[in-house]
């Protein structure tokens, strides 16, 4: 049953990952109709931008959980303004270029600095050790990670549904042209969009340093299994991908226990059995009301 | 002699590579209700599209007060006073009533609280945190007309209000706009029914093939009703 337990825990920290890295990716599908795929290599960005902050400046993690995701925010929007905004009106095979290539140019810089081999982050004094939950004994800084990504998704959601900061990004998504036609300066809100899911990505990356180790494809790897998420829990769907992001990372955890040479094509199951059965997602359909 | 509200000086505009104004001019002063007036596809919808920069491949000349407002930006000409009911009424299905009607930023002083709105409105409080999809034709029509109303417009761009309601409806939105009207509120007024634009207007702009026929006095349209049927019929 402790194993059970263990694991369960071990997948809600892999689905926090999975969770704050998809609802990125789903913010910015949402409004601006663009599959991301430099998305990995923002996650990878923020985790970098924490270990040089550490390493040239010596700034410690609660410093760098706030700077590092905001200059990949900042980062994002500068990427929307410059570059991804030119291809609105074309067809998505550009988007899905510009963004793959932005990806290598991005791993391949920093690999230029920082080479090939992972780099250890530490955690926080405050969060090394292990807690005792009563049932089991896990790791503090990785039930941090949780929490964190629990609170954040659940703020996310309740911005964008249930205030008038939502409702802008709502109308914007459904309709820009009369949105604009109120006097709101659409594209604004697109690259301020596109830097909150950017800085999602980035925060990500800083949780995941003192976990996994630093290193310039941490992002490729990961992104892959996001993907898969939003396709599951529905393209664009804010709710469908939260929730998908941890009960995939549970399911592969459970999976990885009983036996592990399927564990990660478990996902993909999954997403073959949604699209063929349900394609627009889980939560694709339900979340219009 | 002050400028008009607004001036369309020679207003030419396109879908693609098709033409569908040409040339078109027409003013709208301080308080004024001006008809446009004519058959499906003669260009009012665009010409209302243009003047709003929804539609952006177009040449002319647009000045409201006197500023030149052709190059700018939709949002950016709604913050100078333009309001826009479009015939579709584009209620955001993915927002409540009350979201909605509280979305357009007020720019004006002037701009209806959402509680003179509801007050003017009253359907619309019932509804208020039901999604925009789930009103009826009328209710969404009397959505579109307050939402825009909170803003503090000059000047009120409406596309066919109404169309497919309901003839008690229809007369609950003339009442509407009937006491804007009253009130100073300019209006520029696309509409395919005839009695409904005679209730309101000042003078009618009749447009043929994208371009200015006439424009006409309401007694002169009276008096060529017959005549002018012909030019409205689809």
């Amino acid at each position: 049953m402790t194993l059970l337990f263990i694991q369960i825990f071990n997948g809600l920290v892999n689905g926090a990952f999975y969770a704050l890295l998809s609802l990125g990716l789903a913010v910015i599908f949402g409004m601006l109709r663009i599959v991301n795929f430099a998305h990995g290599a923002l996650y990878m960005l923020g985790a970098f931008t924490a270990y040089a902050l550490g390493e040239r400046f010596g700034l410690g993690f609660w410093t760098s959980v706030v700077i590092a995701p905001l200059s990949v925010g900042v980062f994002g929007m500068l990427l929307e303004r410059t570059m991804i905004r030119r291809l609105y009106d074309l067809p998505a095979s550009y988007n899905l270029l510009l963004t793959f290539g932005l990806t290598l140019v991005i791993q391949d810089g920093v690999r230029l600095i920082y080479g090939i081999s992972g780099q250890p982050y530490a955690p926080p004094p405050q969060l090394s050790g292990a807690t005792n939950l009563g049932f089991i004994v896990f790791p503090t800084f990785r039930l941090f990670a949780i929490v964190v990504s629990v609170v954040i998704c659940s703020l996310t959601w309740f911005i964008i549904e249930r205030t008038r900061v939502g409702a802008v990004i709502r109308a914007c998504t459904e309709n820009p042209t009369i949105t604009r036609a109120f006097g709101i300066d659409v594209s604004l809100w697109v690259t301020a969009v596109f830097g909150f899911g950017s800085a999602l990505a980035g925060l990500a990356g800083v949780l995941a340093a003192p976990i996994y180790s630093v290193d310039p494809l941490m992002g490729s790897e990961l992104i892959i299994t996001t993907f898969a998420v939003v396709v599951i829990g529905g393209l664009g769907s804010i709710l469908g991908s939260v929730i998908t992001g941890y009960a995939v990372g549970v399911l592969v955890a459970i999976g990885s226990a009983l036996y592990p040479p399927i564990a990660n094509t478990l996902i993909f199951i999954l997403m073959a059995l949604v699209l063929l059965l349900r394609p627009s997602g889980l939560f694709g359909l339900q979340e219009a009301r | 002699m002050s400028a008009p509200l607004l001036e369309v000086s020679d207003l030419n505009a396109w879908y693609g590579q098709a033409q569908a104004l040409h040339g078109v001019s027409l003013k709208v002063n301080e308080g004024e209700c001006v008809a446009l007036i004519g058959r499906n596809g003669a260009g009012k919808t665009t010409t209302l599209r243009s003047i709003m920069g929804v539609l952006r491949k177009k040449t002319g000349s647009i000045k409201l007060r006197g500023e030149d407002i052709t190059r700018l930006d939709s949002h950016q000409i709604a913050r100078k006073g333009l309001a826009y009911v479009p015939e579709e009424r584009a209620i955001f299905a993915t927002l409540t009533v009350k979201e909605n009607l509280e979305l357009p930023p007020v720019w004006n002083a002037k701009g209806w609280s959402s509680r003179k709105c509801t007050e003017a409105f009253p359907a619309l409080e019932a509804r208020a945190e039901h999604s925009g999809a789930k009103l009826s034709g009328g209710e969404q029509q009397m959505l579109a007309i307050a939402r825009v109303l909170r803003a503090g417009p000059t000047l009120l761009l409406l596309d066919e209000p109404s169309e497919g309601l309901a003839p008690v409806v229809v007369q609950q939105i003339q009442k509407i706009l009937r006491g804007l009207k009253a009130e100073g509120m300019a209006m520029l007024l696309v509409e395919q029914n005839l009695h409904f634009a005679l209730s309101l207007a000042d003078r009618h702009t009749l447009l043929v093939d994208g371009e200015v026929k006439e424009t006409l006095t309401t007694a002169e349209v009276r008096a060529r009703n017959r005549e002018l049927l012909d030019h409205l019929s689809v």
